[in-house]
Order: C-alpha cells, then sequence, then structure tokens
C-alpha cells in the first residue's frame, strides 16, 4: 500500500461510514433502536482515527486536481473526527430508546448525519477549488440543521433549526455571492490559478463577503446571533459537536483560503480580523456574565474563544495555523468535558446550571472534571487552556498589536467571572439534596475523566504542542 | 539537571506530592492531613534553610558581569514553539524570600491546627500557593515565572471564597480579578519583550546581559512595573488587599501579606527594574510618588480602622509602599532597604496576622473597642501583640527598623528634590504608625479585664512556636543584621550596578 493511498485512506473510509451506518441501521437492527447505527457509527470512527494516525504525516498529496491533503490539513481531520467520536458516544448514551421526550425516531439517520458532516468538515480543508470548498462547506453544515431538529414535536428544537437553517442559507446565499465576484476577478476556480491572480478591489470585496458567511459559521459577532438560540434548543450531544466541530471547520476553511489562494490579499482582511476578534470578545463575555441556563452560558463563551482565536490569524501563516489548531484541540476537550459533565448531570432535566449544585460531594470526579474544564477555558495554568491562550496572543504580539494583546488578556481576566460561577455552583452553593449521581453510562464517567486528565497533562508536557507547530508549517 | 538544580526544585516538588498525598487520603482522616502537611512544610523549610546556608556561606561569583551571583542553576527546554525554558536557579535575594516563605508556611500549617470542615481542600489549596510560590522565587524564565504566578492566584480565590469570614465571595472575587488583572499587565509587556527586537527568547539572564531597545523600554517598564506593583498593592491599585486580606482565614492572611504581595516587589525589581534600566530611569519618579502615597495614605487610613485585620491590612499595605520606596530611589542603600524590608515585613505582619487570628479565636471579637485588657488573662499573647506592634513601629532590635533604617538612608541618598521630599513625607508616616499601633496596643491590652475575657486561655504549644519562630527570626534580623545582609547583598549590588549603570 502506497503512502499515496495510506493518506488518502481515511477519507475514503470516513466518506463511505455514513452508507455503513444507514446499512447497519436497515438491516441488522431487530429492535428497530438507534442502536445499531451508533455502535457503527462508534467504531467506524475509532477506524478513521487509527488510519488517520497511522497514514504518514509529512506528505502533500493531490488527488484528481481538487482534493489536496496537507500535513496541517491532516490533523484538522483528526480534531473533526475526535469531535465526531465524542459527539457520538455521548449520543448513544443520551438518546434511550422511549424514554420521555428523548425519544429518538429515526435514530440511524441521526449518526449517519453527524458521519456525512464530519466527512464534510474533513473536505472542507483538503478542497482544492473553490466549488469543492463551496459543497464541502455544504456538506458540513445542512447535516446539522437537520440533527438540530431532532427533537421531534419539541418546540425549541423545531424553532432553534429554523433560524439555524435561515440564517444559514443567508450565509450560503453571501458565499456564493462572493464566489461569483471572485470568479469575475479572477476567471477561473482552481486555487492554484486563483494564487497567480493579481490582488483587486474585486477580489477584496469578494473575499469580504466570504468572510462575512465565515462569521456566521464561526458565530463571531456580529453575526453570533444564531448561536445561543440553537445552542439551547439542540439535543445536548448536538449542541457539543457544533459548539466545537463547526469552529474547527470555519478555521479549517479560513486557514485553506489564507495558505493557498489568498495569500497574497490577506493583509487586506487584517483590520476585518481585528475587529471581528474584539466584538466577539466583548459580545461573549458580557452575554455570559448573566446566563442560568448552561447552553446559553457555552454559546456566549464559544463566541468569546472565537475572538482569541481570530488573534492569532494575523501571525504569519505557518505560527496562524500551529496556534490554532493546538487550541482548538485544548478547546475540544475543554468544551466536551463540560458537556459531558451537564449531561451527566443532568440527567432527564434541562441543563440549568442547578444541576451542578453540590456536585463536589454527589460526584467529585466530576465535579474536578468540571473545575477542570472551566479553568482550561479560562486559561488557567497549568491547564492546557493557558499555554493555548498564551500561544494565541504571541500571534498577535508577533505582529506588534500589543494593545490588542492587552485588550485580550483583560477579556481574558473578565471571562474567568463567569466561569467561576459554574465553579461556585458546584463546590460552594449549598444545597440539600446530596443524593450520589449515577451516571446512566460508565462509558461517559470514563471518557470525561480522560478529557479532564488530558487537560492537564496538555498543559505541562510540550511535545503534543511541538508535533502541531512542526507539521503546520 | 544538577543536583542543586534538583533541590530548588523539590521546594515546589514537594508540594506537589503533599497534593497528591492528601488528594488520595480517604475523607475523615483530618489529623493525617494536618501532620502530612505539617510534615511536609517542615522538610521544606529545612531544604530552604540548608540552601540558604550553603549560599550565604560560600556566595558564588557572577557568572558574567552584568548577572546575578547564581547558584543550583539549571535549563531545560520545554514549549520550543516559543523558546520557553524550565529555566530555574536562585540568587540571595530568591533564597531570602525563599526562606521567607518556608517559614511562613510552616507556621501557617500550625496556625490552621483547628480548621475542621473540609481540611483536606483546604490544605490542598493552601498547598498550590505554595507550589506556585516557591516555582516563581526559583525561576529564570519570564514566562515560567508568570506561569508560576498565575498558578498561585486560583487558590487563593477558593481559600478566601470558602474559608474566610466577613464578605469573603466579594472579597475574593475581587483580589482575584485585580490580580489577574495586574497579570495581563504583566503579560502584555512580556511579550513585548519576547518580540521587542526580534530576539524571541524569555531567558532573564539574557535580557540582563543585553537589555531591549530603550524605545521598547519606554513602553514595556511601566507595563510591567505597575502589573507587579498591582500583586504589590500599588496604589491606587491596592483596594484588593484590605478586603481580601481580612476576609482571608489567618493562615492565609499570612501568607498572602506575607509572602505573596512580596512577589510584586521581587517582581518589579528583578523582571522590571534589571532587566529594562533606561525606562527605570525614565518612570522612577512616578513610582516613587505612587508608592509615599501608598505609605502616607496606608498610615492614614489605617488610623481610621477599629478592625483589627483591617488595622493589620492597610499598615501592609502602606509598609509594602516602603518596599517600592525603597527601590524607587535607585540608591545602594534604597535597593538593599527594599529587599530587607520585603524579608523584614513578611515575617512582622504574618506574626501580627497569627496573633490577630489567636485573639479572635478567642475573643470572637476583632473590634479594638470590645476588647480590654487581655494583657492579664493571656500574657504570652500579649507580649507578642506588643513586640509584632512595636516592631512595625520600627523599634530598633526588630527588623523593621534595620529594613525602615535602609529605606529611608537611601532615599535620602538620592539628592533630587522630589526623593527627598517623599523620603521626609514617609519618615513622618512613622507618626501615623505610632497612632494607630499604640492605640490598638492600649485599647487591646490595657484597662480593666471584661467579665467574660476573665477565663480566656493563653497562647497553646502549636501557636508559641509560631510566635517564637516569627518574632524570634525578626529579632535575629534587627540585633544582627549581617546574616540576612550577607546572603543578599551580592544579589543587591548585581542589580544596582544594571540599573544605575546602564
Amino acid at each position: 500500500m502506497t503512502p499515496r493511498l495510506m493518506l488518502l485512506l481515511p477519507d475514503l473510509v470516513l466518506g463511505l461510514l455514513p452508507f455503513a451506518v444507514l446499512a447497519a441501521d436497515l438491516f441488522a437492527n431487530p429492535r428497530h433502536d438507534h442502536r445499531p447505527g451508533g455502535r457503527t457509527a462508534v467504531a467506524g470512527f475509532v477506524l478513521v482515527a487509527i488510519l488517520q494516525v497511522l497514514a504518514p504525516h509529512g506528505l502533500t498529496e493531490t488527488y484528481v486536481h481538487n482534493y489536496v491533503i496537507e500535513p496541517w490539513g491532516l490533523l484538522f481531520k483528526q480534531l473533526f473526527v475526535l469531535c465526531g467520536l465524542l459527539a457520538s458516544v455521548l449520543s448513544f448514551t443520551y438518546f434511550r430508546h422511549g424514554r420521555g421526550h428523548r425519544r429518538l425516531s429515526r435514530g440511524g439517520e441521526y449518526f449517519a448525519l453527524l458521519a456525512f458532516c464530519t466527512g464534510g468538515m474533513s473536505a472542507i480543508v483538503s478542497a482544492n477549488d473553490l466549488v469543492m470548498l463551496f459543497v464541502s462547506l455544504e456538506l458540513a453544515t445542512i447535516p446539522l440543521y437537520v440533527m438540530t431538529a431532532f427533537y421531534r414535536g419539541e418546540e425549541g428544537s423545531s424553532e432553534a433549526a429554523i433560524k439555524y437553517i435561515i440564517m444559514g442559507s443567508v450565509a450560503t446565499a453571501l458565499i456564493l455571492f462572493g464566489y461569483s465576484l471572485i470568479y469575475g476577478a479572477c476567471g477561473v476556480l482552481h486555487f492554484a490559478a486563483v494564487a497567480a491572480t493579481p490582488p483587486s478591489p474585486l477580489l477584496t470585496a469578494g473575499l469580504l463577503f466570504v468572510m462575512a458567511a465565515v462569521s456566521f459559521k464561526l458565530a463571531a459577532a456580529p453575526f453570533h446571533m444564531w448561536a445561543p438560540d440553537v445552542y439551547e434548543g439542540a439535543p445536548a450531544p448536538v449542541t457539543a459537536f457544533v459548539s466545537v466541530a463547526s469552529k474547527a471547520a470555519a478555521f479549517g476553511f479560513l486557514l485553506r483560503l489564507m495558505r493557498g489562494p489568498f495569500a497574497n490579499s490577506i493583509e487586506t482582511l487584517t483590520p476585518v480580523f481585528v475587529g471581528l476578534a474584539i466584538l466577539s470578545m466583548l459580545v461573549g463575555n458580557l452575554g455570559a456574565l448573566r446566563q442560568k441556563n448552561f447552553r446559553r452560558f457555552m454559546a456566549y463563551s464559544s463566541i468569546a474563544q472565537v475572538g482569541y482565536l481570530l488573534l492569532a490569524l494575523l501571525a504569519p501563516p505557518a505560527y496562524a495555523t500551529g496556534s490554532i489548531l493546538t487550541y482548538l484541540f485544548i478547546y475540544t476537550a475543554g468544551n466536551m468535558a463540560a458537556f459531558y459533565v451537564f449531561t451527566i448531570a443532568a440527567q432527564d432535566k434541562d441543563e440549568s446550571m442547578d444541576v451542578v449544585h453540590g456536585l463536589h460531594a454527589r460526584s467529585p470526579v466530576l465535579a474536578a472534571v468540571l473545575m477542570l474544564a472551566m479553568f482550561s477555558l479560562a486559561g488557567v495554568p497549568p491547564l492546557g487552556g493557558f499555554i493555548g491562550k498564551i500561544y494565541l496572543f504571541a500571534g498577535a504580539a508577533e505582529v506588534g498589536r500589543y494593545g490588542l494583546v492587552l485588550f485580550a488578556s483583560l477579556n481574558s481576566v473578565a471571562s474567568l467571572f463567569y466561569y467561576m460561577t459554574v465553579i461556585r455552583a458546584a463546590y460552594i452553593t449549598p444545597v440539600e439534596d446530596l443524593t450520589p449521581l449515577r451516571s446512566p453510562s460508565r462509558a461517559l464517567v470514563i471518557i470525561a475523566i480522560v478529557l479532564g486528565a488530558a487537560l492537564v497533562i496538555l498543559g505541562i508536557l510540550a511535545p503534543f504542542h511541538h508535533a502541531i507547530f512542526r507539521l503546520s508549517a | 539537571m544538577s543536583s542543586g538544580a534538583w533541590l530548588i526544585t523539590l521546594t515546589w516538588l514537594i508540594p506537589t506530592a503533599t497534593i497528591l498525598l492528601t488528594a488520595v487520603l480517604p475523607r475523615g482522616r483530618d489529623g493525617l492531613v494536618r501532620w502530612i502537611n505539617l510534615g511536609s512544610t517542615g522538610i521544606n523549610l529545612l531544604l530552604v534553610a540548608g540552601l540558604a546556608w550553603t549560599y550565604a556561606a560560600n556566595p558564588p561569583a557572577p557568572a558574567a558581569p552584568g548577572l546575578p551571583p547564581l547558584a543550583f542553576s539549571a535549563r531545560i527546554p520545554w514549549f520550543n514553539s516559543l523558546n520557553i525554558d524550565y529555566h530555574v536557579g536562585v540568587d540571595g535575594i530568591s533564597l531570602a524570600m525563599m526562606l521567607l516563605a518556608g517559614i511562613i508556611a510552616f507556621c501557617g500549617v500550625l496556625v490552621s491546627w483547628n480548621i475542621d470542615k473540609r481540611v483536606k481542600e483546604f490544605f490542598i489549596f493552601m498547598q498550590v500557593l505554595l507550589a506556585g510560590t516557591f516555582g516563581c522565587f526559583i525561576s529564570l524564565d519570564l514566562f515560567t515565572f508568570f506561569l508560576f504566578n498565575e498558578v498561585t492566584l486560583i487558590p487563593t480565590y477558593l481559600l478566601i471564597g470558602v474559608f474566610g469570614s466577613g464578605r469573603k465571595e466579594y472579597a475574593a472575587m475581587k483580589l482575584n480579578l485585580m490580580l489577574i488583572g495586574g497579570s495581563a499587565l504583566i503579560l502584555t509587556g512580556l511579550l513585548g519583550m519576547y518580540f521587542a527586537d526580534g530576539r524571541h527568547t524569555f531567558n532573564l539572564l539574557e535580557f540582563a546581559q543585553q537589555a531591549p531597545p530603550a524605545s521598547a523600554q519606554h513602553w514595556i517598564f511601566p507595563l510591567l512595573f505597575l502589573g507587579f506593583g498591582v500583586l504589590g498593592a500599588i496604589f491606587p491599585f491596592h483596594t484588593w488587599s484590605p478586603d481580601g486580606h481580612s476576609s482571608a482565614p489567618t493562615a492565609i492572611s499570612m501568607f498572602l501579606a506575607g509572602v505573596h504581595m512580596k512577589l510584586g516587589g521581587y517582581g518589579c525589581l528583578r523582571v522590571a527594574m534589571y532587566l529594562l534600566p533606561d525606562g527605570a530611569q525614565e518612570w522612577m519618579t512616578v513610582f516613587l510618588v505612587l508608592s509615599t502615597i501608598n505609605i502616607v495614605h496606608g498610615a492614614f487610613v489605617a488610623v481610621k480602622h477599629t478592625d483589627l485585620k483591617y488595622i493589620n491590612a492597610y499598615a501592609s499595605v502602606s509598609h509594602c509602599g516602603l518596599v517600592l520606596f525603597g527601590f524607587a530611589s535607585l540608591t545602594w542603600l534604597g535597593l538593599r532597604g527594599g529587599v530587607l524590608q520585603m524579608f523584614s515585613h513578611g515575617l512582622l505582619t504574618a506574626l501580627f496576622f497569627a496573633i490577630i487570628g489567636m485573639i479572635y479565636s478567642r475573643t470572637h471579637t476583632r473590634q479594638v473597642g470590645e476588647m480590654s485588657g487581655l494583657m492579664k488573662p493571656m500574657p504570652f499573647i500579649g507580649v507578642s501583640f506588643t513586640i509584632a506592634a512595636l516592631a512595625g513601629l520600627g523599634l530598633p532590635g526588630l527588623s523593621g527598623f534595620v529594613a525602615e533604617l535602609n529605606v529611608f538612608l537611601g532615599g535620602f541618598a538620592n539628592a533630587a528634590v522630589v526623593n527627598r521630599t517623599c523620603t521626609v513625607l514617609a519618615i513622618l508616616s512613622i507618626v501615623i504608625a505610632a497612632v494607630y499601633l499604640l492605640r490598638a496596643i492600649n485599647a487591646v491590652l490595657n484597662g480593666p479585664v471584661r467579665e467574660d475575657f476573665a477565663g480566656l486561655k493563653d497562647a497553646t504549644i502549636q501557636e508559641r512556636v509560631v510566635i517564637v519562630l516569627l518574632a524570634g527570626t525578626s529579632m535575629a534580623m534587627g540585633i544582627y543584621p549581617a546574616w540576612i545582609a550577607r546572603l543578599v547583598d551580592g544579589s543587591v549590588q548585581a542589580i544596582l550596578e544594571r540599573v544605575v549603570h546602564p
């Protein structure tokens, strides 16, 4: 098996995975529930992850002229598959067949959509022309609309999905309009040729439209309006997946453009990045201060995190890729750990902050994981979030933007306040009912513990970061 | 890593091991938890005392001109992408601070012997605070220094917010947000130094030999000095200190006011002034005025308060102003005085907070007006209270006098009019200190014994050990200061040469 094929194999398997899930759901499903589909999805994601680890990491290969796998792209794909794996394990336990409003009809389709979404995200970072980029972006987004609506009959879920699809369609329209302007400026769609075109106002205008659409995907302010409602209405595993994977996909999209066709025009976008970053940090931090619902809280927290990530785009592309990837991995661990703990603690209830009251006595391990996750998101050493944020701020400092670094650090300070409210709820707020917490599934607790440990390890040991930076060059 | 470097790394590895050991103990073994933590801080204290002794007996020479006389140093690459190393080493000033931290940590565990709720968590958070503090003092890489500083901030919040008294949650949140805000300033300054002339290093020694360009120093210095100054309670960012220290449990008040605030002074000296001498020369007048306001304002506000802890907290603000005041004078005696004041005031404020804690646990009040005649039932505590208060006044024979003498002489040695005026003002603040301290002594100790106070018990054996250790060290420094001077002189000399003759 040649290295060229080994590099493509994970994507091939990932592309076939949705169909395998559907097949298992149709033909190997005696009890007509979501379990065979779910098991196939989890097994498939694990298989793809193994193949990705075994793939040759330093190689850049182009397939059929339109699909290119680069070393940093492979890292993004690993991140997407990790998100998909974590989300599918969470979904598997979350939707218990026929219990209350968590009933999941057509469960197999759910996992197939998750796999389609992950496949689409993988294709985003491999696109080599504008059409491929657009198609993969749609493949990565449309399943999310459907998954958001999966609580059939529950109004909040359908409402969130309608908001998501309407605003998402506007974003799609903006992208297509931007692409048409770019095509008008360049006359070609293939990246290599677009890169050769000299910058022009038409090209810049097209880029601005594309940036607006990407900002929607990222939930960067002022395009963030959909995020709190969608995060609140969607099923919890979908929210967890959207909060990490769609951000990573959007950054993959941006980096693909920045490192490929638009490497020359990127200076024109610097004020845009700065403006988006400042607004996102402000909106996210101010918005999260008053939230009582965990989902909306995480939505605003994600908006602020996107603000910090956007700072890294000001640095040279190689460093920007490395720092963004490092922070995305750490952010995934932190966010997913928080969602896992809240889901286990909430059981059948809604996830307001009350569900973690007294968690330190009801389940000390889960409370510790939640504390680690919140501190990592706030950027407290010796956890991963701290060194991750330092990498991002150093990116802005490298190009002399010290005012931005100060602004971002102060925002990080302010964010500590609201992350602490979660920890206060778990550790300090007194509560009468101290019955021990039993998780519906042992696997969820084990994964939560592993994620918590990962946050500590990523903050102390450096080899993981070095590998990412080395491959991002 | 050389064996010496392992020894100084042990100062924060021992607390880390204690944390793990305490965490795995089952609930209900509180007695074992206390003894383990006492043993750990005791071992740490012996280790640091031994290191300081070895260093003072044979002070090493600086490796190159401009460098401090370092010992036990080692350097391991850590986060290569930003050239961050685990670079450690100690000189006289670091060892003096570590000795202070070791003493106060040991005393803090003894003072906390009677805590009975959530004992495990209390000692775990305290050990995290200790690990971070020791890590700060041994770091020679600016980023590692910053990282250890940040590590200390969260346990501070948890310790005050969970185990404190009074308006504890408000005080904890205010303290935490202001200190982390200060560290946001520090981070910006550090990144500025990293990228300033494309040097891409966080190595303190490299900056010591060649400072960043003056244009960069012009904006980096105020950021760093102000950021560290927030930690050292510089005016007007000192407001976290009175509420924070007064709401904290006794041991944590001792450690925060005694050692943690000194991290600010240490950072100002070692990072801001040492590495950015041009910036120091340029901006020092501003910080001189601010620290003078600290001294005078802190003293005046302390006069107004009637809660013993608040009196001591504002007295700490005032005396920590003396530290920065000494540094701001940019003279040999001033710098040495600032370092000596860091050591002396650490001991004295810890002693005072410990005694206040002892009094509070017996009388259940901290209000000066509600106590009287405590000298009769509790002579040991009463005498110690007097010693602590008079030492704060600068009574000769105790460490306060030695430090303040150096600071004032150094302040006056700088011939600028501003410096001399501020020195006079600072000296006059001793009068104000006399007001609040003597008034406190009189109100608390003298006068008729209250009915319900007549049967109060005097100090227990743990408390006597604490008082003797702290007061004894202070007296040792006050009566024969040569041992501490010999420890820090070489290092202060190295810093003075960089700052005054850049």
